[in-house]
């Protein structure tokens, strides 16, 4: 039902992270209203063929992606990549994912309620 | 109704602009008057905000505020919508699908108006006959009497005699004084003989006072030369003998006259007919012995006695056998001993006469046991307590009255006729029966000339509750016994029956409940409402309806935050080409459903013998482990089987519904009914308190260490009761301010600025989030951010799992549309699943967009997935298609159904050529897209 533009079909999990996000965020000055002045630390990790683990820093409205883990992170989330990709297509949604288990969350889950903003 | 080509111009529009309340986005669109409009959108997506809270109340509002300040204080005053305006607005009127109605005094024949009629038919067509002689009663008065002797006396020789008043023979001597006074001297004994009364001795006319009457007139009766003196003799005997006179012939014939409405044959007097005697709801009509409720309530020994098995000393006696009760069981064993009855014999071995000593005591015999029949009529005069009456209502049957046999009338009321039927029989037939009948009742010329206009209202009033789809509803069914899509088409027959023109009717999905057969009826209907010059706005999800409809406005594009935004206005055309637009999908058929393999049956449940209602012994197998749907025309007997006789029978309140048998019940352990009605609507309840998840999310707060030294627990964080609550408001956030002949106002508590808690609180933060800023998470939001509290997150599952993971935690349920209350009630069967449960659902369909029968069809999935059976009653054709089993009932609704018409897969029923539901599906009832 969202307007907002889906990444392509064959993104990889890095371009994903590292380019895609911080474009859609940067390109959605609602994405950046809502985010506001906070700062965090998400590390997100990929199981599976393809996969991998990757940082999202947040601050000042803007977000930027790594790649390898975080020594800190506010919120640590562990899915894999076929989740990824469902979620990604608009397949399955986020709660959905979330309640039969197939997306792990550990830190401050009420950065996990902000996801959304910044991923889809 | 007119051709639509032939219909004016329309007038105009009405002109919303920037609509906002509830989840609205400033919603600006327009509504052609005169025109039959559809509010489409999925489920909760702001429609019924629009049609009912936007549209309607504004026009109520501004009805209520042009009449004087003295008459709006008696009238409902609804809120002021948020909107900046809306133009062009006519009187409103709502027809909502609630059924409100509790009172059981309410019937078809009352809410339709159509008992009203017919009592006015019987008061002034009607012919009151003499149970006793067959005859019809006259109207006696002196002159009528007079002519009806002449003609029949004619040439004889009469005597006129007065009853002497009843008294006691010592009156004697003053009644011959009085009688004398007057000038009265002769009387007349039994044999027509004359005594002088100044002959008679005051014994002997104490004595035999009741056999004599006073000569009024000993006259001849030749043609018209008598009829002045007859007159004034009859008049004479009437004011003498009260009313009564008897005549005595010559040669020994003799009538007894009465003056007033009677039997010329044998005089019994009747009320003459008016309204009012035929109505159950008027002390003049309704039934001495049951006050016009038709039935009585009586001790229900049955559940007095649940288990005959148990002694008396082991608690046979359930009302007894409770902690309230132990008093009255110690005088119940210290009788029995009293009178040798033996409280160590189950009571099933106990003799009649040992059970009725239980039942009636012995008080009248002079002991000391009040017997339970004592202890209920003890309960009776303190029937002011609530336990008392909880108490008396739990052991309590209804029988039909013994009087009136459940007509609730008088049995006077009875005795009239209009074309040989009483006003009983006409009440107690179904509404299509009525039309018939009336369409054939033939009145006499002179009956016609009062009644004609009459009867004319009555038959249109009949046929267009008829055409609303009620024909099988029988005039004296109780209205708290309809469905919410039943009561509204009442509603709507009611409007129609009336002349309003210009008016607004907005209608919350007329179709609810109604076979595919029956829509085009109710379009029918909907369009002639329309063709009176009215502007018809209907809230609805039938694709038939919505396609129908002159002018459509889309809302969405999801609910609740998702939705609230105009996708699209205009034509059907319009709708059906926005490529954005759900509803349009639906229109074009291309909204892909998903497809549901068959499941194989894991048992079967058999139905033997059910006659509940109009069931006429019905015989069915049920498979378990599989979606059953039961179908048919409205009043076909669906809700009968499914509601009365299955779940009556396995609850154990087998009179709900009666059969002969259910044979493999044992495959089922519990059964769980959801419910249609909505849920609680009070404004202090929302999802959170609904779903329990508030007392996992309190807990964590009272696990905070703020908590901690402030030393408060969990319950200090409810809004319901003192502690961190606000006192100002009680936790409501908001205080009614009475304006009194003015909308009451509703204002933020001033002390918490509307957040419902203290500001201590407010301090108290989890992870950086205040408890008000946890109510304001959806749903979806808070089984993220609750992860690592199971307490949380399972009891949201399922409401999130049937698609409800947009509303906010704190969103007060009396905001709620009625599809979203339907799947809240989804929801709590949900969370409870269990294996060997049947789950049984009326028309859960009901308010669902199809997006949101998807969702609805994947819960269902799920609780056959964990071993449960679902067994539904349904209209909707796609979902029919998509069930495992079918059972069709009919062939048509009341006395015409009660019967099987067809069983088998989905498939089988579309090759059925008996079938309507058949038919149907294979697109011939033009309800294919449904």
């Amino acid at each position: 039902m969202s307007s907002r533009a889906a990444p392509p079909d064959d993104i990889s999990p890095e371009s994903f992270f590292t380019n895609w996000v911080p474009a859609a965020v940067a390109s959605d000055p609602s994405r950046r209203d809502r985010l506001g002045a906070s700062a965090h630390d998400l590390e997100f990790t990929l199981e599976g063929e393809g996969g991998g683990v990757f940082g999202v820093h947040i601050a000042d409205g803007a977000v930027r992606g790594s790649v390898g883990a975080l020594e800190h992170a506010d919120l640590r989330v562990r899915l894999d990549v076929s989740t990824w990709r469902a979620l990604n297509r608009g397949e399955l949604s986020a709660p959905e994912a979330f309640l039969r288990r197939r997306v792990h969350l550990r830190g401050n889950l009420f950065l996990a309620v902000k996801l959304h903003v910044i991923l889809g | 109704m007119n051709a639509r080509g032939a219909r004016p111009e329309p007038a105009g529009f009405i002109a919303i602009e920037n609509a906002r309340s509830h989840n609205l986005r400033g919603v600006s669109c327009r509504i052609p008057l005169r025109q039959l409009t559809a509010v489409t959108g999925v489920s909760g997506s702001g429609k019924s905000t629009l049609a009912f809270d936007t549209l309607y109340a504004e026009g109520q509002r501004r009805y209520v505020a042009s009449l004087s300040t003295y008459a709006r204080q008696f009238l409902e005053r609804l809120p002021r919508p948020e909107v900046d305006s809306i133009g062009h607005l006519p009187p409103a009127i709502a027809i909502e699908q609630r059924n409100r109605v509790t009172n059981a005094r309410s019937t078809v024949g009352t809410a339709t108006e159509i008992l009203d009629l017919l009592r006015l038919l019987w008061a002034k067509a009607g012919e009151t006959r003499c149970p006793a002689c067959g005859v019809a009663a006259v109207h006696n008065d002196a002159e009528s009497v007079a002519a009806r002797l002449l003609a029949r006396f004619d040439g004889r020789r009469v005597s006129l005699g007065a009853p002497l008043p009843h008294g006691p023979k010592s009156a004697a001597g003053a009644l011959r004084d009085r009688l004398l006074a007057d000038g009265w001297t002769r009387l007349l004994d039994a044999k027509g003989e004359v005594v002088e009364l100044g002959e008679l001795t005051l014994r002997e006319l104490g004595r035999r006072r009741d056999g004599l009457l006073l000569l009024i007139d000993r006259l001849a009766l030749r043609g018209d030369g008598e009829r002045a003196r007859l007159v004034e003799s009859v008049a004479a005997a009437f004011a003498r003998g009260d009313g009564e006179a008897l005549l005595l012939a010559e040669d020994g014939e003799r009538v007894q006259l009465r003056e007033g409405f009677a039997c010329p044959g044998c005089g019994r007097r009747f009320a003459p007919p008016e309204p009012a005697r035929f109505s159950f709801n008027s002390p003049l009509g309704a039934c001495e012995t049951c006050q016009g409720f038709g039935r009585v309530a009586a001790l229900d020994l049955a559940r007095v006695v649940p288990d005959e098995h148990a002694t008396l000393a082991r608690g046979a006696i359930a009302p007894f056998a409770t902690p309230g009760g132990k008093a009255c069981q110690r005088d119940l064993v210290r009788g029995c001993k009293a009178a040798g009855v033996p409280t160590d014999v189950p009571w099933a071995q106990l003799t009649d006469a040992q059970r009725r000593f239980v039942v009636e005591g012995d008080e009248a015999e002079g002991g000391d046991w009040y017997g339970v029949r004592g202890f209920f009529d003890w309960l009776e005069g303190r029937r002011y307590k609530v336990q008392a009456r909880v108490l008396i209502a739990r052991y309590r049957r209804f029988d039909p009255c013994p009087a009136c046999h459940g007509v609730r009338l008088r049995a006077d009321a009875l005795s009239v006729y209009v074309g040989g039927i009483d006003v009983g029989a006409a009440s107690r037939m179904t509404i299509a029966a009525l039309r018939a009948w009336l369409g054939a009742l033939a009145l006499p010329p002179a009956e016609h000339a009062r009644s004609g206009r009459l009867l004319d209202a009555l038959r249109a009033r009949v046929a267009t509750a008829d055409d609303v789809g009620l024909g099988y509803l029988a005039l004296d069914r109780q209205m708290r016994t309809l469905s919410g899509g039943e009561a509204q088409r009442i509603q709507l027959a009611s409007a129609l029956g009336g002349t309003l023109t210009a008016a607004l009717y907005v209608l919350d999905e007329p179709s609810v409940g109604l076979h595919a057969r029956d829509v085009a009826r109710l379009l029918a209907v909907l369009r002639a409402i329309r063709d009176q010059g009215n502007t018809v706005v209907v809230v609805e999800h039938a694709p038939e309806i919505v396609a129908a409809a002159d002018h459509v406005i889309d809302l969405g594009p999801g609910a609740g935050r998702l939705g609230g935004r105009l996708v699209v206005e205009g034509t059907v055309d319009a709708v059906r080409r926005h490529p954005e637009s759900l509803t349009g999908r639906v229109l074009r058929g291309d909204f892909a459903t998903r497809p549901r393999p068959r499941r194989r049956a894991s048992g079967r449940l058999r139905v033997v013998g059910a006659r509940a209602h109009n069931l006429r012994d019905v015989t069915v197998e049920i498979p378990l482990g599989q979606l059953v749907c039961v179908t048919g025309v409205s009043g076909a007997g669906k809700s009968s089987l499914v509601r009365s006789v299955l779940v009556g029978q396995l609850t154990r309140d087998p009179d709900r519904g009666a059969c002969d048998a259910i044979e493999g019940a044992g495959a089922i352990d519990d059964v769980i009914v959801v419910d249609p009605t909505p849920p609680v609507r009070s404004p202090r309840s929302n999802p959170a308190t609904l779903s329990k998840a508030f007392d996992g999310i309190r807990k964590r707060f009272a696990a905070t260490r703020k908590a901690r030294e402030l030393g408060v627990d969990a319950g200090w964080f409810s809004f319901n009761r003192p502690g961190g609550r606000c006192e100002a408001c009680e936790g409501a956030g908001e205080v009614v301010v009475e304006m009194h002949f003015l909308e009451d106002l509703r204002v933020p508590c001033d002390a918490c600025g509307g957040s419902r808690y203290r500001p201590e609180a407010l301090r108290v933060r989890l992870a950086g989030r205040s408890i008000v800023d946890v109510l304001a998470l959806t749903l979806d939001e808070a089984v993220v951010a609750f992860a690592d509290e199971p307490l949380v997150v399972e009891r949201l599952r399922p409401y999130v799992r049937v698609g409800l993971g947009y509303l906010t935690l704190g969103q007060p349920l009396s905001t709620l549309s009625g599809g979203e209350s339907q799947r809240l009630r989804i929801a709590a069967a949900l969370a409870d699943e269990r294996p060997r449960t049947l789950y049984v659902m009326d028309e859960p369909t009901t308010g669902l967009h199809p997006a949101d029968v998807e969702v609805l069809l994947a819960c269902v999935d799920e609780l056959l997935d964990a071993g449960g059976s679902v067994v539904v009653v349904e209209h909707n054709l796609d979902w029919i298609r998509r069930s495992d089993w079918v059972i069709d009932l009919g062939p048509d609704g009341g006395p015409g159904g009660g019967r099987v018409v067809a069983v088998g897969t989905p498939a089988e029923i579309a090759r059925s050529r008996d079938s309507l539901t058949g038919a149907a599906l294979r697109g011939e009832l033009g309800g294919s897209a449904r």
